[in-house]
């Protein structure tokens, strides 16, 4: 049985923002192809980001912080 | 207001929610209507009635409008049996025609001051929600007559009324094999706790809790928020619930009730009295700046200012 092929599997590498700047009705399909594994890219490289970005925070929060167990709030008990 | 009934029934005639006898009474409720409703009776009668809209949120109402035909059409090639990867372009390709106008056969793609909400960010915000629920743990239900539940409108009755509305998604919680109302939302506030508080107690997310139970005789745990919140560099999206007991929907339903009963005075008296200390909630009312001028005057202004839409929660979108 032949399989189907992955359109999104082999993008060209021609610039994202030269494609939203052609007319969308001539648009192909490897064109969308190539624009879909862009903004594909681009998450996986914002999520390493971003999970880097909170990392650090959690860091900079460890080091300087209050424990947690002795976050509690006094003045609400009765 | 000084308006008569003659004037508000030629202002609603093409309005199929209105009543055609009794000016200014709607008899088909949707939610945005009476949110509209219970913010302020004056901002109802100039939205829902007048037909005014603000011209600075056509763009961002575009965008929420494209976001959830795009997903729709993903969802509906998905449960077609269209893979993943050819339904995400079909979905792409909708965006990317759609997000702007044509003028002598050039296209356009919609620009605002708004940077968030871009052709591009609409097609990053699909792109990146396809692969954020590539594992989802959520399906769409198929209906009784062999339909996917995407995109449903729905007409309740509801005393002397229609209530109606319209659904993004019916799913299943492969985990749990609970059923869910899945609403989607887009914003540019930051997603936490907080968002998804605000949605209980919510009119909107009432409204179609009950339409669950009474319209699909579905077993429906609750409301399920799927948010997407639009920024300039990123596309992030959380899931939250908003559940109802059946207590809390009798309650609901019993405050419908009287908001309807208020909204029927409202109109035999021709006077959809302003709520003024509703102007300033979620940064400030868009009409604001009108209501504070001389009523001899406001109108004037409003029709400079505003653009023309009808809101009939009976036409299907």
């Amino acid at each position: 049985m032949q399989q189907e092929v992955n359109p999104l599997k082999e993008a060209s590498p021609e610039s994202i923002s030269e494609l939203f700047d052609k007319d969308p009705l001539k648009l192909t399909e490897q064109d969308l192809t190539t624009i879909v594994s862009r903004l594909r890219a681009d998450r996986v490289q914002w999520k390493k980001d971003d999970q880097a970005k909170r990392m650090n925070k959690g860091v900079k929060k460890k080091g300087g912080g209050i424990p947690k167990d002795l976050q509690l709030d006094l003045d609400g008990l009765k | 207001m000084g308006i008569s009934g003659a004037k508000i029934l030629a202002l609603t005639v093409e309005n199929s929610s209105f009543s055609k006898t009794v000016p200014g009474l709607q008899v088909a409720v949707d939610s945005t209507s009476m949110g509209n409703y219970k913010e302020c009776a004056y901002k109802y009668f100039l939205i829902n009635i007048c037909g005014y809209a603000p011209r600075h949120t056509r763009i961002a109402l575009e965008f929420g409008i494209l976001y959830h035909k795009c997903l729709e059409i993903f969802d509906k090639e998905l449960a077609k049996g269209t893979l993943r990867d050819k339904a995400t372009l079909i979905a792409v390709r909708y965006a990317m025609e759609n997000f702007g106008y044509r003028l002598d056969s050039k296209f356009y793609p919609h620009i605002t001051k708004d940077t968030t909400r871009t052709r591009y960010t609409l097609v990053r915000a699909i792109v990146w929600y396809v692969a954020e629920y590539e594992d989802d743990n959520l399906e769409t239900i198929i209906l009784k007559n062999g339909k996917p539940a995407i995109e449903l409108s729905f007409r309740m009755p509801f005393e002397d009324y229609l209530i109606c509305g319209h659904i993004d998604r019916m799913a299943r919680m492969k985990s749990t094999n609970t059923h869910y109302i899945i609403d989607r939302k887009t914003t540019k506030t930051t997603l936490s706790s907080d968002f998804f508080k605000r949605f209980s107690p919510d009119n909107q997310m009432s409204t179609y809790s009950v339409a669950g139970d009474v319209v699909w005789h579905e077993r429906v745990s609750g409301m399920l928020i799927e948010a997407c919140q639009v920024a300039v560099g990123f596309s992030r999206f959380e899931r939250g619930f908003a559940t109802r007991t059946k207590g809390s929907l009798d309650e609901w339903l019993n405050g419908l009730s009287s908001w309807l009963g208020k909204m029927k005075l409202d109109a035999l008296a021709l006077h959809w009295p302003m709520n003024d200390k509703s102007c300033n909630n979620y940064g400030g009312c868009e009409f604001r700046k009108f209501c504070s001028q001389d009523p001899g005057v406001r109108m004037m202004f409003l029709a400079k200012e505003f653009t023309k839409r009808i809101w009939d929660p009976l036409k299907p979108r």
